[in-house]
């Protein structure tokens, strides 16, 4: 026997479930551009039935069970995997730049044009050794080359000291990362005690987990717990960062490194787990690692061709430049008949500093008097200009430079070749990564996104089924009237 | 595959993006008229580049090296011509004086003008070029004879040996002397020794000059200077082949310098064809093709304007336009 009333929740189950969807597609519409919002589905179904007496099993209307958010787990992994492998290499190609940029090249103010122009000054020295002008004018030029390598090495001084302070801040935003998603956590446990899911908590700690895999390597766990809630911990080189509502604090260690420390670079900070003495955090992604790189990199075996191996190079060729010139102006004579002193500086004492890009300089006795200057071979007239033939044959001298078989010209265009080479590779590797990372972060959205013609269907489909409940109460107050105000009213 | 508003929009945005960097590029391309601007653009583009503009740079001052040889070498020649023009009018006064009768008068005037070509040839031996005396070997800063016809270019020994030549470069490992050595034109004179030798001969016994030696020209001269004076007839006419001599001397110098003229000129041609060559290289290696880029980059402005005005036809229209 059915109730008389029955009829009238099971509408308004109708009415309700409505309301609700549509209180989602609204939720969904308003945070159509929310970064990281995945869009949320009511889940429906028809509620527990009751047994009628003869009908068979009677519905009762309908019930919403739970909300969901639209998002795979899978994809945000492999969002997180590609995206530290595309911020890696757009760090190095921004370093690179800034290289490519240091160097200076192709143009008419880079090392190429001023060894050009030291050595224009030699041969116009070669036709009057005894000029003054063409003396002062080989200082001058010579200045110019030091000063040249000197400014690249203090700027890629620079740059090594301006990625170290980006290593620096990096640390500080993982903490404050792992700060803020441990605490995210907290939260996302305590609604979840239920079974049901924070949709939207689960979205800000994607948006941060998002940020933290551009910054460094991590892998993403949720440990399922007793009560249908879950446990989350992140690892960074498969060491925990964060434990459910705990997490670990990385933090740098300075430390001096020779050839950057004392030519005016700083400390350089490693970057290590806080509280465990000297373990040093395995970076392998990440824009940390781009940094790292281009920091740390000095090119030996294997290693990646950053900042340092610029510098090395630059040390080598002052050093070697230095070597070789001074060896041979030392064999020639001055306009006084003494034999050459240095012509580039050499340390004096055993405890300096050798030879490098920031302190390769010409002699200041040279500075001082050009006719220290020894063109001549011989002391016999000062159109004897045996000794800059020689100075000039050094220009295509191959055996100065320990790591390579080249002249000057080639040690400066294998630099910049290796440089070049880099570069480019660095930027087909950003643009290759990025195509991956858009298009997971296309599927991505193509999975949680909010589709606004999607929203506007629903909400038509749910207003729809709205309006039909209301008629359907309509109906039933109808068919009441007629049962309690009509009924047995015959023969009044 | 499911398509949101927020996909469209990264779409659209990325694409704008790229078009707008390549944009970018080719107009860098056109305001600067080079095919790269940073190494990574092309690297072997670059590295080429750098050292064509090396070999430029080199070629450049060979040029300019080859042709101050030229100058300096002009200077000599202009020289020893007026040496060439000093002997031949000196033979012509001595056959004069050998076989006219002359008149004391006449011999003295002679005697006079034959002094005074003396005292050129001295002029001449300290002929300068841009400052620099050019028959002094390497002591360009001194004059190569004093007016006593003495070689006077300071104290010490061995003074100017031969080998004092001032070799420049005219190309890698190319080089040629400009200067040529005084005592070869105006030799060594011992007091004493063979006065019928020429320049060449007086210095097989001692090739270097020092200072306060005698030169063999200018003693033939005061030798024929004495004896017109003392009117030495057998030694007025031995000076005739003396003098000779010394002309067969310059002319062969003369024609040396000659050949190195050419030379030199035949390297300032190659050098400027390599230059050319060289140039041509650099800017086939680096140089825009304007057309090419104007072309590319109207046809990247299209595309751009294409995805402009596609993106706002896309963007716009969702089922809440068509909602009422």
């Amino acid at each position: 026997m059915r109730t008389t009333f029955g009829s009238f929740n099971i509408a308004t189950s109708g009415l309700f479930a409505s309301q609700r969807s549509l209180d989602i597609t609204s939720h969904n519409i308003s945070n159509s551009n929310t970064e990281g919002y995945s869009r949320q589905v009511a889940l429906q179904r028809a509620s527990t039935p009751i047994y009628g007496d003869t009908t068979g099993v009677v519905g009762t209307g309908v019930e919403t069970y739970d909300i969901i958010r639209m998002r795979s787990s899978y994809l945000d992994t492999k969002y997180w995997g590609q995206n530290k492998t595309y911020q890696e290499w757009s760090v190095k190609q921004e370093q690179l730049e800034t290289l490519e940029g240091v160097f200076n090249e192709p143009s008419d103010t880079g090392v190429r044009k001023v060894m050009d122009e030291f050595f224009t000054a030699l041969e116009e020295l070669s036709k009057q050794p005894g000029d003054s002008t063409c003396r002062v004018a080989v200082a001058e030029k010579a200045n110019m080359l030091t000063t040249t390598i000197n400014r690249n090495g203090r700027e890629l001084i620079n740059a090594i000291r301006d990625a170290n302070f980006s290593v620096k801040n990096k640390v500080s935003e993982i903490n404050s990362l792992a700060e803020q998603i441990a605490s995210l956590n907290k939260n996302i446990f305590g609604f979840e005690l239920g079974g049901s899911k924070a949709n939207d908590l689960r979205d800000q700690r994607s948006v941060l987990l998002d940020q933290l895999s551009s910054i460094v390597n991590i892998t993403v766990n949720e440990i399922p717990g007793p009560n249908g809630n879950n446990y989350m911990d992140v690892k960074i080189g498969g060491i925990t960062l964060i434990d459910h509502i705990n997490y670990n604090k990385l933090t740098t260690k300075d430390e001096d490194v020779t050839g950057i420390t004392d030519l005016g670079g700083g400390s350089i900070s490693k970057v290590v787990w806080d509280g465990v003495e000297n373990q040093e955090v395995k970076i392998e992604g990440g824009e940390l690692r781009g940094l790292l790189a281009a920091r740390d990199g000095d090119g030996e075996g294997y290693n990646y061709r950053g900042i340092p191996y610029y510098l090395n190079k630059l040390n080598e060729f002052a050093k070697c430049f230095t070597e070789s010139f001074n060896e041979q102006h030392k064999k020639g004579v001055d306009l006084q008949g003494d034999l050459g002193q240095n012509f580039f500086y050499e340390p004096v004492n055993p405890g300096d500093p050798e030879v490098n890009c920031i302190n390769f300089k010409v002699d200041p006795d040279i500075t001082a008097d050009t006719n220290t200057i020894a063109a001549a071979s011989l002391e016999n007239g000062e159109s004897n200009n045996g000794n800059v033939k020689l100075l000039i044959e050094l220009r295509n001298e191959t055996g100065m430079f320990s790591s390579l078989k080249g002249t000057p010209d080639d040690f400066v265009k294998s630099l910049l070749s290796a440089l070049s080479v880099d570069s480019s590779q660095a930027k087909r590797m950003t643009s290759n990564s990025q195509a991956l990372v858009d298009q997971t972060e296309n599927r991505r959205i193509s999975e949680s996104g909010v589709s606004l013609d999607e929203e506007m269907t629903n909400m038509v489909k749910y207003q729809q089924a709205y309006n039909a409940s209301v008629r359907m109460i309509t109906t039933l107050d109808g068919i009441l009237e007629t049962t309690v105000n009509r009924l047995g009213l015959v023969g009044r | 595959m499911r398509v949101t508003n927020g996909m469209m929009v990264n779409n659209l945005l990325r694409n704008l993006n790229r078009n707008l960097s390549k944009m970018e590029k080719t107009q860098q391309s056109l305001s600067t008229g080079k095919k790269f601007a940073n190494p990574s653009d092309d690297p072997i583009g670059v590295s080429r580049s750098l050292r064509l503009n090396t070999e430029v740079s080199t070629m450049e001052q060979y040029k300019r090296n080859a042709d101050d040889v030229n100058s300096w070498l002009t200077t000599t020649e202009m020289a020893i011509s007026n040496i060439t023009d000093i002997l031949s009018r000196a033979k012509e006064l001595t056959v004069q004086a050998v076989t006219e009768t002359n008149s004391i008068d006449e011999r003295n005037s002679i005697g006079e003008e034959i002094k005074e070509l003396r005292n050129q040839l001295v002029q001449i031996g300290n002929t300068t070029y841009a400052g620099s005396y050019i028959f002094s070997g390497y002591k360009t800063d001194k004059p190569l004879l004093s007016q006593d016809g003495r070689y006077d270019v300071g104290g010490g020994t061995n003074e100017i040996t031969l080998d004092e030549v001032i070799e420049v470069n005219i190309g890698v490992g190319d080089r040629i002397g400009e200067n040529i050595v005084g005592q070869r034109i105006f030799g060594l004179y011992i007091s004493g020794a063979d006065l019928d030798k020429t320049a060449a001969d007086s210095l097989k016994q001692q090739p270097e000059i020092n200072s306060g030696d005698s030169s063999q020209l200018i003693a033939v001269f005061d030798k024929l200077i004495s004896d017109l004076s003392s009117d030495d007839t057998n030694g007025i006419s031995s000076a005739l082949s003396r003098i000779e001599g010394h002309a067969d001397n310059v002319n062969a110098i003369r024609a040396e310098i000659g050949v190195k003229t050419n030379r030199i000129e035949l390297t300032t041609n190659r050098i400027q064809d390599d230059t050319l060559n060289l140039k041509d290289l650099l800017s086939k290696n680096e140089d825009a093709d304007i057309a090419e880029v104007i072309t590319n980059l109207k046809m990247e402005e299209y595309v751009y304007k294409a995805s402009l005005s596609g993106g706002a036809k896309i963007i716009q229209p969702t089922l809440v336009d068509f909602l009422s």
